[in-house]
């Protein structure tokens, strides 16, 4: 029948509010003369008693199963019992005078009483379940302890016990005591509780302290309880860790063996600890700030209520000593101190010396040598210093081993050995020393190819062709014959004028570099504006470019090929008769196509190219045929450069022959597929 | 004679003026006898928070956004499932109803297709990280990579914006427009949300992005994100136009300022100093702009470091340097946007020239700020906006296949400032579908991210049109167990 009892802290609201609203009602009637409620309050006192005798009787039941300060309880009890009682007396008296409440007599002490014994109840009740301090402790997980050397440490009192306060000691104290069991001192939990000692030392898993945690949370007997804020696994460890250390209550944490896991978590643990380290610094003022912050500094708490500012003076070049002098105003609270890439030296740098509370100092890329680094020693919270880029040499390591509380140390490019890093690492294991990066992580890259720069593909006289490669001293070579250039080739000094189709081919190359890939652009030289063109079939729709004119207007299209410079033809060849203004002796003809295998855009299979003199009887003068590409490449576009037998001619005629379908390794084979042409050239 | 909107306007100056100092906190401009107005050094332009909720761990953001949807069957999640099963359909039990796009709500059937690229385990971590990205390999010790995010979204824009603003509608402020106008800057000649774009090589022309995603929405423009490009105008319409010198400039901006000022003492109008500290900001822009964009002076073992791109304006490689060099200056939130992640088709190879363009320069901001010693307080974050499908859009071949949008689970990494180093968080199905454990969702992401700037995304709000908003909507719960 535990259910009856479990009901209490139910129940119990009930006649609190009923009996509130009588003795509201019971006011309003006298003060706020409201005579209409007077025939209720029967009926309300009359719930009200009822309700809370059978909150007594819960509370009887309850108090049988729970393990409750024994004062506590029974002054609880007998103020309920009593307020009962008197409850029942005001509803009697209420109900046999309520037409003529002056002779009630015992009424109004009654009412009063009931008042009074229901405030006083109330709190015994809550000392009983949230502890006989919840009202007057401030914050319950408040922990003042600041743990600056942990090695100096008491492992009990500083890190074991406070873990018994959070998460056991709200049921296992002296008002409470669930199970028998205290352990808000030594000799209690010495003592044990009901079922016997919950610690054996140097057997943390057979401690049922250790081995109760360890139960699925489920579990009836899975401490602490389902509900209540459990053990965090630091926490646990840590736990497990003393008991097998043989539970002493008195040892520091250096006379006892500590394995690097455990090591780990004190570190963690140090640092949370100073976190919260209330040292009763208070924050600074409204005021302090304001002056701060007139005078150009930045300023920033670290978190809402807490005491510790970030000061920041990065990047400041005019830092001088009055300056500094107005961060000393706040020297208790500053916790970070940015003093990167500033003018800040070994005399200003005095200074820092006096904020007692620093536990982040940037000094990277300053003006301060190995002076300052000895007087940090007395920084006794000093977490991580910066000193990157400064001049410190292998004499500061001495200095740096005395900040015991140093975690984070940067010394890439200061003047400090290598040796020198080696043996501070091995006097301080812990200490991350960062110092330089693996030399094997970013191997030797290759250079990028220089972009070559014209104004066009297409030129009819000359074209200025100009290299570019934003990278300082590195060396451009470049051929003209379609050769590989290489080192020996020519040096790049200014733009290549060149004055007829011509393929370029660059290279970058600097010393400490991987050369880069070649880099090639073909120009063509059209010497000759055909006079008009036809093709043979019209272009798609959606594709005609301003019609077979666009094809020999001398302007390119792009890959982004809906911009209209380009013909586009879907599964078939075209045909493309040029007519020149007079008979000229031609030598190539130049196609310029695109593929785009995504858009199911792929360079044509082959391109042949006739000559005649009077536009009926065409002679084959040269043909060229295209490999198709055997896998999928990024978009681009091509001039295809059939050469010819030089011939005179007035009319050209140029067969294009497209792929017309997708080839086998397309994610679409066999589907029709496009030929692009933005451009057709004839070259004498 | 005073109408009623100033009458209106002088009497709420009070609490105008108290507000812009909240919003601004600048004391840019200070008058000297005469009425010319001298720039001062500020105390930095202090944040709408008074202070942070929580200690913060990290000070700034380098967001690397990967557009378009990175797939992390063939970077991360390594699934050999897909591989014994290939061209095999996927199960509707897996699928169960996911709504596809329109690209392949088309297609008849969904044949599961693995990466063709193979997967090797690194690091203490022992995470799987695919062959294209043997940089990000050599430092995933340093990563904290998340295979379960999840997003609402399918479809791009309406995905970045979710991931940006926390709505897929547009409208909502950016990430980093929240944080600028929370916390403010701590450098008064720099914006403290700056952006920089580049276009991959794995797409060239894939979809654009809009400014809209690094707006300001219905915060203070002052909180917008600047764009920088490269080339010599890094900052559009900053610079003096031929022929006026700086000192020109000054005196009018001076003048400016004064009718401004007097413009600002009738009517109170707040907007009115926003303006004159604008003004003042594009002037100090001039020259901490191209200060900040000028490379030439890094060393030649930076380039190698961040790669053969980095030599290349524009390029993810010079952007990430750039990161760098804004980060040191203490600029607040620094968006990258690396666009062509689309791999709908010929990803094998797209896939992988996308993964080049990345893989060294993000390994490289990643150490270089670690030798600096600014990873400890610089948050950096590599994602997209979604996955990628574990079945294939269009025919497999053996060379070629595409993936389309999936937003049921993908992988990101975080880095540095409080995240755990060299942890993998939570896993995917066989198939690489479904999440199996420990979601993060969107919103969760943001709420954690928020959380390690040491704000409570719950509590940071902005009241608009009678509601007050939040970066996370009315969502998020911080992922506790990523945080160091």
């Amino acid at each position: 029948m535990d259910i009856i009892g479990r009901l209490h802290p139910l129940i119990i609201h009930l006649p609190i509010g009923i009996l509130m609203l009588a003795l509201l009602m019971e006011l309003s009637i006298r003060f706020g003369r409201k005579e209409e409620f007077r025939p209720a309050l029967t009926f309300v006192l009359a719930v009200g008693a009822l309700t809370s005798i059978i909150a007594v009787i819960t509370g009887l039941n309850l108090a049988d199963q729970g393990d409750y300060d024994a004062t506590l309880l029974s002054r609880h009890q007998w103020c309920a019992i009593a307020m009962s009682a008197i409850s029942v007396l005001a509803w009697y008296q209420h109900r046999r005078h309520q037409s003529d409440m002056s002779a009630a007599k015992l009424y109004l002490p009654a009412m009063c009483s009931i008042g009074l014994l229901m405030m006083i109840t109330g709190h015994l009740g809550g000392s009983m379940t949230h502890g006989a301090d919840f009202l007057t402790a401030g914050k319950t997980s408040a922990d003042p302890i600041s743990i600056i050397d942990i090695d100096q440490a008491h492992a009990f009192t500083d890190i074991i016990q406070p873990i018994l306060n959070r998460k056991c000691n709200s049921c296992h104290n002296p008002s409470k005591a669930k199970g028998d069991l205290i352990m808000t001192t030594v000799a209690e939990i010495e003592t044990g509780g009901k079922e016997g000692k919950v610690l054996l030392a140097g057997f943390p898993l057979k401690s049922p302290l250790i081995k109760r945690a360890h139960l699925p949370i489920e579990e009836k007997a899975h401490m602490p309880p389902k509900g209540k804020k459990q053990l965090s696994s630091d926490e646990l460890s840590l736990l497990s860790w003393w008991i097998k250390e043989g539970a002493a209550y008195d040892k520091k944490i250096m006379e006892l063996n500590v394995p690097d896991s455990i090591r780990l978590i004190l570190d963690k643990y140090q640092q949370v600890e100073t976190d919260l380290a209330s040292i009763g610094v208070e924050p600074a003022s409204e005021s302090q700030f304001k002056s701060l912050r007139e005078s150009g500094i930045k300023v920033n708490p670290l978190g809402a209520g807490s005491p510790w500012l970030e000061v920041n003076l990065s990047h400041r070049q005019d830092i001088t000593s009055s300056l500094l002098k107005k961060v000393r105003k706040v020297s208790e609270q500053v916790s970070e101190l940015q003093l990167a890439n500033t003018n800040i030296d070994d005399d200003l740098a005095s200074t820092i010396t006096q904020l007692p509370h620093l536990r982040k100092l940037k000094l990277q890329n300053s003006q301060i040598t190995n002076k300052t680094i000895k007087q940090l020693k007395d920084l006794s919270y000093l977490e991580s210093l910066n000193l990157y880029g400064t001049q410190v040499t292998d004499e500061a390591l001495d200095d740096i081993i005395k900040i015991k509380s140093l975690k984070q140390l940067y010394l890439w490019q200061s003047d400090v050995s290598d040796a020198g890093v080696e043996q501070l690492q091995s006097a301080r294991p812990l200490l991350q020393i960062q110092y330089k990066i693996d030399a094997d992580l970013f191997g030797d890259a290759a250079l990028k190819p220089p972009v070559i720069a014209a104004a066009a593909d297409i030129f009819s006289d000359t074209l200025s062709v100009s290299l570019e490669l934003n990278f300082k001293n590195v060396e451009l070579h470049y051929t003209l014959d379609g050769s590989d250039p290489d080192s020996t080739s020519a040096v790049y000094d200014g733009p290549i004028i060149i004055d007829r189709s011509t393929l370029v081919k660059v290279i970058s190359m600097k010393p400490g570099w991987q050369s880069s890939e070649v880099n090639e652009r073909q120009f063509v030289k059209a010497s000759i504006v055909p006079q008009s063109i036809t093709v043979s079939p019209e272009p798609h729709d959606k594709y005609k470019a301003g019609g077979a004119k666009s094809l020999i207007d001398f302007t390119k299209g792009s890959v982004q090929f809906t911009n209209g410079h380009w013909l586009g033809y879907e599964g078939q060849h075209m045909t493309a008769t040029l007519t020149l203004e007079e008979e000229v002796k031609v030598s190539a003809v130049t196609v310029s196509a695109l593929k785009a295998d995504a858009s199911y855009i792929h360079y044509p299979r082959s391109i042949r190219v006739s000559v005649s003199s009077d536009g009926t009887a065409f002679t084959s003068a040269g043909d060229l045929d295209i490999p198709i590409a055997s896998g999928p490449e990024v978009p681009a576009l091509k001039n295809f450069l059939v050469k010819i037998q030089p011939m005179m001619a007035k009319y050209i005629k140029v067969e294009v022959r497209g792929q017309l379908v997708n080839p086998d390794w397309h994610p679409a084979p066999g589907a029709a597929c496009w030929l692009f042409l933005d451009e057709i050239l004839v070259q004498v | 004679m005073q109408n009623r909107r100033a009458f209106l306007s002088s009497s709420s100056i009070g609490i105008g003026t108290a507000a812009l100092s909240s919003i601004l906190g600048m004391s840019f401009f200070k008058k000297e006898k005469g009425g010319i107005i001298k720039e001062t050094n500020s105390g930095g332009a202090r944040g709408a928070l008074d202070a942070l909720h929580f200690a913060p761990k990290a000070k700034r953001i380098i967001y690397l956004f990967q557009s378009g949807g990175p797939s992390q069957l063939d970077l991360f999640d390594y699934k050999p499932l897909l591989n014994e099963r290939r061209g095999e359909e996927l199960p509707e039990s897996v699928r169960k109803g996911q709504r596809l796009t329109g690209m392949t709500s088309g297609q008849d059937s969904f044949p599961l297709v693995g990466s063709n690229y193979s997967f090797s385990q690194y690091g203490q971590s022992g995470a799987y990280v695919s062959d294209v990205l043997p940089y990000t390999a050599k430092i995933v010790d340093e990563l904290c990579i998340v295979k379960s995010m999840y997003t609402e979204a399918i479809n791009h824009d309406p995905a970045i914006t979710f991931f940006q603003t926390g709505s897929q509608q547009a409208g909502r402020p950016s990430m980093g427009s929240w944080l600028s106008y929370g916390l403010g800057s701590e450098n008064e000649d720099l914006p403290g949300f700056c952006v920089l774009l580049s276009r991959g090589t794995g797409r060239p022309f894939g979809q654009p992005l809009y400014s809209r995603l690094w707006g300001n929405g219905f915060l203070h423009s002052l909180h917008q994100g600047v764009q920088f490009r490269s080339g010599k105008d890094p900052v559009l319409y900053l610079n003096d136009p031929s022929g006026m010198d700086r000192q020109s400039r000054r005196n009018m901006l001076d003048q400016v300022a004064a009718l401004n000022e007097k413009q600002l003492q009738e009517f109170g109008d707040p907007e009115i100093s926003t303006r004159i500290s604008q003004y003042e900001m594009a002037y100090r822009m001039q020259t901490s702009v191209p200060d900040v964009m000028n490379i030439e002076g890094e060393p030649d073992h930076i380039y190698q470091m961040y790669g053969p791109d980095s030599t290349v304006p524009g390029t993810y490689a010079a952007n990430c340097i750039l990161a760098r060099r804004l980060a040191e200056r203490d600029v607040r939130f620094i968006q990258l946007y690396h666009m062509g992640w689309d791999q709908h088709d010929n990803l094998p190879t797209a896939c992988a020239a996308q993964a080049k363009d990345i893989d060294q320069p993000s390994a490289a901001l990643v150490m270089d700020l670690k030798q600096r010693g600014l990873l400890e307080d610089t948050l950096i974050i590599w994602g997209g906006e979604f996955g990628r499908t574990n079945y294939s859009q269009g025919t497999i071949t053996d060379t070629s296949f595409g993936r389309d949008h999936h937003p049921r689970s993908f992988t990101i990494w975080m880095a540095g400032g409080g995240v755990k180093p060299g942890m993998v968080y939570g896993e995917t199905d066989d198939f690489g579908y479904n999440i199996t454990e420990n979601p993060v969702h969107v919103h969760d992401f943001q709420a954690t991210v928020m959380k390690l700037l040491g704000v409570d995304h719950e509590k940071f709000t902005y009241k608009y049109q009678g509601r007050r908003f939040r970066l996370t909507d009315v969502h998020g719960k911080v992922v506790n167990d990523i945080l160091a």
